[in-house]
């Protein structure tokens, strides 16, 4: 069976949850938390951590087997089957969102009158061929693509500083922590995403004492790759735009550069 | 092995549809088919409901191989929607109007005091749009404002444009970027400022110049337009404006004089070079107040006045003279810009967001009824100059 290394799986993890929060997380969080909305970032996505543990405990416990096998042996064959036809709906709502959100972006914000089925089924047949080539190419795939995704979000975020407007930020916390709880809940759902996906690849992880413990090490730094970012993202945009646009706005991180610079043209 | 092969087969199929497909070229425009838009204009219609558009086009040469020559097209059509002004250019065209390239939006008078933000909703919608163009109010039509014949041959939008973009060196109006305007605008309590736009003739303002040697008018910007909503409520003079760009931070480089400022004989004109101001919500005696501080440095370029020969000491004291009168300069322009927002009952200065920021815990007690609190609100200044420098001579022609 095909194996991914430890690095693979902290790049891919990444690169899934990254895609997941890019989008919608700042206009999520601002519209709950305000312009405090950036601090619920990182401890919403940390709710993800203890979780990612228990799909790895349950990897050295079955390995080798992938979340349905291990539903059945744990519940029986019905209730396994039902757990797995649940697991395969809400993965191929989620990644139909996912890809709908991208192709929508795209068309509104760089090429409107290309038809959106385009990007669509130029995803799509990218992501069955990822799918056939199996879970060694999806990570290195990812290998080489998030690190390019990172540059680019960290030059949006420098090259937006230009436009930073006085005193967004500012008064912090003035409405107490309250907020904050209820954006983290909100950011709670995209560290489920990033566990349905841990689930998903649990059958491809090597299950050594050594490798485990480094797939440990991998998801808290996932999360926390991700969790800085994002908190950038949501920083920036509220800098950038203030609370009540960052609400407003159907943007991307990348459109920021873009819908102030025109680097879109 | 089959089966292997028809899987390399099939992967090699999806491959070369993700090449075709993934590049989307759907709907390219080639760059010679496009009509760049360089400024836009709006006015009321004679329709009620209507605005009257004024489209400001870029006509390239063939073969121009440089700005100058550029030439213009500029239309106005009378709409419902921006985009029907968008379908009607387009019926009188051979090129697509493109809007990625406008720089400056002008509201004429009359569009500002009735509200204009559903006419701009287009521009802060269409993607092709920038959030970094300029707005601009006109003093009078936008149309008009558009249609100057410029003595020096530019077209007025580009005209615009980079008489803002050199704004900072005279820091003598604000620079309003579309982005900037729907941000203000979401803080709810903080009212829009836009800087004015105007064409003078010769004998205006002071302004003189040879009519008959080249036909045309001169594009000026001073002062600013304050805003409750997107609606127009008054204009702020050019000294009102000098004080909202020192409250407002605003300041990079100033030129500014002492005539006028009280009886003394000898008077000094001077550069900012470098402004600071800092806003500090305190109690005083139990009631809250805002503080600004001002600290400028400027360099003195010009002495006039001065009859007599002065000592090493003498100079010396005179300069610590002139930060004290440039000091007053800048005080009365920033008192005159306070009062008009008193007057007005709108806080053009973000005085409340200001409070929200510092205490945050106050600013909950006053914001319900702080356009009424603004007149009584109490706001203390302190301006400090420091002399830099004197220029290239401690004396005067006269010594």
């Amino acid at each position: 069976m095909e194996r991914i290394s430890t690095h693979q799986f902290m790049t891919l993890g990444a690169a899934v949850l990254m895609g997941t929060t890019s989008l919608p997380v700042a206009s999520i969080v601002t519209g709950v938390g305000g312009r405090d909305g950036w601090m619920s970032v990182l401890p919403g996505l940390a709710v993800g951590i203890p979780y990612g543990l228990m799909v790895l405990s349950l990897v050295e416990q079955y390995p080798g087997k992938s979340l349905l096998q291990i539903s059945e042996t744990l519940f029986g064959k019905w209730i396994g089957k039902v757990i797995g036809i649940i697991y395969i709906i809400i993965s191929g709502y989620l990644g139909g969102l996912l890809l709908g959100q991208a192709g929508d972006i795209y068309q509104v914000s760089i090429m409107t009158l290309t038809p959106i089925s385009v990007f669509e089924l130029g995803g799509i047949l990218l992501v069955f061929y990822l799918v056939t080539s199996g879970i060694e190419v999806l990570a290195r795939f990812s290998e080489v693509l998030f690190p390019l995704i990172v540059i680019a979000l960290l030059l949006n975020v420098g090259l937006s500083i230009p436009r930073i407007e006085q005193g967004e930020l500012l008064p912090i916390l003035s409405q107490g922590l309250k907020p904050l709880f209820w954006a983290g809940i909100k950011v709670v759902p995209f560290a489920m995403t990033y566990i349905l996906f841990l689930a998903g690849i649990a059958a491809f992880l090597p299950t050594g004492k050594k490798e485990l413990g480094q797939f440990k090490t991998g998801i808290w730094r996932s999360l926390l790759l991700v969790g800085i970012l994002d908190t950038l993202v949501v920083l920036m945009q509220i800098l950038v735009f203030g609370p009540a646009e960052t609400i407003r706005l159907d943007t991307d991180p990348m459109g920021i550069c873009a819908l102030e610079e025109g680097i879109g043209f | 092995m089959k089966s292997n092969r028809q899987l390399k087969i099939g992967l090699g199929v999806i491959l070369i549809i993700c090449i075709l497909f993934l590049p989307g070229c759907w709907g390219k425009r080639e760059v010679e088919e496009l009509a760049p838009l360089l400024g836009v204009g709006i006015d009321l219609g004679q329709k009620p409901g209507t605005y009257l558009i004024t489209e400001q086009i870029a006509e390239p040469k063939q073969g121009g191989a440089t700005a100058s020559e550029v030439k213009q097209w500029t239309v106005s059509v009378e709409v419902s929607s921006a985009r029907e002004a968008y379908e009607m250019v387009s019926k009188i065209t051979n090129l697509i109007p493109f809007m990625g390239s406008l720089k400056v939006i002008v509201i004429g008078e009359d569009a500002a005091k009735a509200g204009f933000n559903d006419i701009i909703d287009f521009a802060q919608r269409f993607s092709e749009f920038r959030r970094s163009m300029y707005l601009l109010l006109a003093k009078g039509k936008a149309q008009s404002l558009l249609n100057t014949k410029l003595r020096s041959g530019e077209i007025p939008a580009i005209f615009l444009k980079s008489n803002l973009e050199k704004g900072e060196n005279s820091s003598t109006f604000p620079i309003v970027r579309l982005g900037h305007y729907l941000t203000i605008l979401g803080t709810e309590t903080t009212a829009p400022i836009i800087p004015l736009a105007k064409s003078i003739k010769s004998g205006d303002e002071g302004i003189e110049y040879k009519a008959d040697e080249k036909e045309g008018e001169e594009l000026q910007l001073e002062g600013a337009g304050v805003l409750k909503g997107d609606h127009l409520v008054d204009f702020l003079t050019d000294e009102e404006t000098k004080g909202y760009m020192w409250l407002e931070n605003d300041v990079l480089h100033r030129f500014i004089n002492t005539v006028g400022i009280d009886e003394s004989k000898v008077n000094f004109g001077g550069q900012v070079l470098k402004s600071t101001t800092i806003y500090k919500v305190k109690s005083n005696n139990g009631t809250m107040e805002l503080h600004y501080q001002i600290n400028a440095s400027i360099a003195v370029d010009e002495v006039m006045g001065l009859k007599e020969k002065l000592s090493d000491t003498e100079w010396l004291d005179l300069l610590k003279e002139a930060e004290k009168r440039f000091a007053k300069v800048i005080q009365k322009e920033c008192e005159l810009s306070i009062q008009k927002e008193k007057k007005l009952g709108l806080d053009f200065l973000g005085i409340g967001r200001h409070i929200e920021q510092y205490n945050s815990g106050y600013w909950k007690t006053v914001k319900d009824q702080w356009e009424q609190n603004i007149a009584d609100f109490p706001i203390s200044l302190d301006v400090k100059v420091t002399i830099h420098n004197s220029g290239m001579s401690s004396g005067s022609a006269h010594d």
